[in-house]
């Protein structure tokens, strides 16, 4: 099992996600570039406080074709040929309770602690789509946790409120 | 000499609530139609009252509230506006023109708590339907 945030675990994310975009009924035409902006809140021990960690994907005909970690003071644009289609951005510790299955990334975004900035017509047309990305990102892979396992004992016992209303992730 | 176009009506934020996230996706997603498309701008201008989006698998819901020149979304249900309610993922593809809202309230995969005024809901249901033109999926079926 890989652990959280290396090349492995991200291996392991993509090929989940590729093996789920071959059960969906329909994917999105063309190529689309997504960043994840994981931002230090004091909380997770996988992000510094004050930091972040940026990743970059980049998603062909529903598949991912690569994905990087980019280094804190690299230029994404380095990377890319056009612009970053799709942003989501959110404190660390929301991203690490996702990532173990202790929150719905969908119920997430949709009460904004993770925000998402692109074109919100493409992102809900390809709504299952998304939902797959999801649910590899949530559920596929099994994840080692090196530093400590979320729920985090500094992070009290509900720090993002409602988010946890919903329990765990329902599959979108 | 050429007639001067009417800019879209202002689509903005309003009340926070809960579903803070899905009011600025209703949000973008109606200023991006609006952008596009002068059929919706008339609708939108025309429009009086309020509808409330529930995604009722996650007791979420947005109103969006039709005013003079601007489209108001709330991040939170008001009591007394018509109501289309379901799941989000329905919600979502159903807005987003993939599937007909007709046919996801005939499956009862959608429903309508239809509280006056009703023409709101007509209205928003056209305004957010994003054009056959955006983004189509290739369909593997």
């Amino acid at each position: 099992m890989p652990d959280i945030y290396t090349s492995e675990w991200y291996d392991a994310v993509r090929d989940a996600i590729n093996a789920g975009v071959g059960q969906l009924r329909s994917v999105p035409e063309g190529r689309f570039v997504v960043a994840v902006e994981v931002v230090g809140d004091g909380v997770s021990p996988y992000v510094d406080a004050a930091t972040e960690r940026r990743f970059l994907m980049e998603i062909d005909e529903g598949s991912c074709l690569w994905y990087r970690e980019l280094a804190p003071d690299e230029d994404e644009r380095a990377h890319l040929d056009g612009r970053v289609d799709y942003r989501f951005r959110g404190p660390a510790t929301v991203f690490d309770e996702i990532a173990a299955g202790l929150l719905d990334p969908v119920d997430v975004a949709l009460r904004g602690a993770i925000a998402v900035k692109g074109d919100m017509r493409l992102l809900l047309r390809n709504a299952e789509h998304v939902a797959s990305l999801l649910e590899a990102y949530t559920n596929a892979v099994s994840t080692t946790w090196p530093l400590g396992q979320p729920p985090y004992a500094g992070a009290g016992p509900d720090p993002h409120g409602s988010l946890h209303q919903q329990g765990a992730a329902t599959g979108a | 000499m050429a007639r001067r176009l009417k800019p879209p009506p202002a689509v903005v934020l309003g009340q926070s609530g809960e579903a803070a996230g899905m009011a600025t996706m209703v949000a973008e997603l109606v200023r991006a139609n609006l952008a596009d498309s002068p059929g919706r701008c008339r609708i939108a201008r025309r429009a009086r009252g309020s509808v409330v989006l529930l995604a009722d698998d996650r007791s979420l819901g947005v109103t969006v509230t039709f005013g003079d020149e601007q489209v108001v979304v709330d991040a939170s249900p008001a009591a007394d506006a018509p109501v289309l309610a379901g799941p989000w993922l329905t919600m979502a593809t159903v807005c987003a023109g993939a599937r007909s809202p007709l046919a996801a309230v005939a499956r009862r995969e959608l429903h309508v708590v239809a509280r006056r005024p009703f023409r709101a809901l007509l209205a928003a249901g056209y305004v957010l339907k994003v054009p056959r033109s955006i983004g189509a999926g290739a369909d593997r079926r």
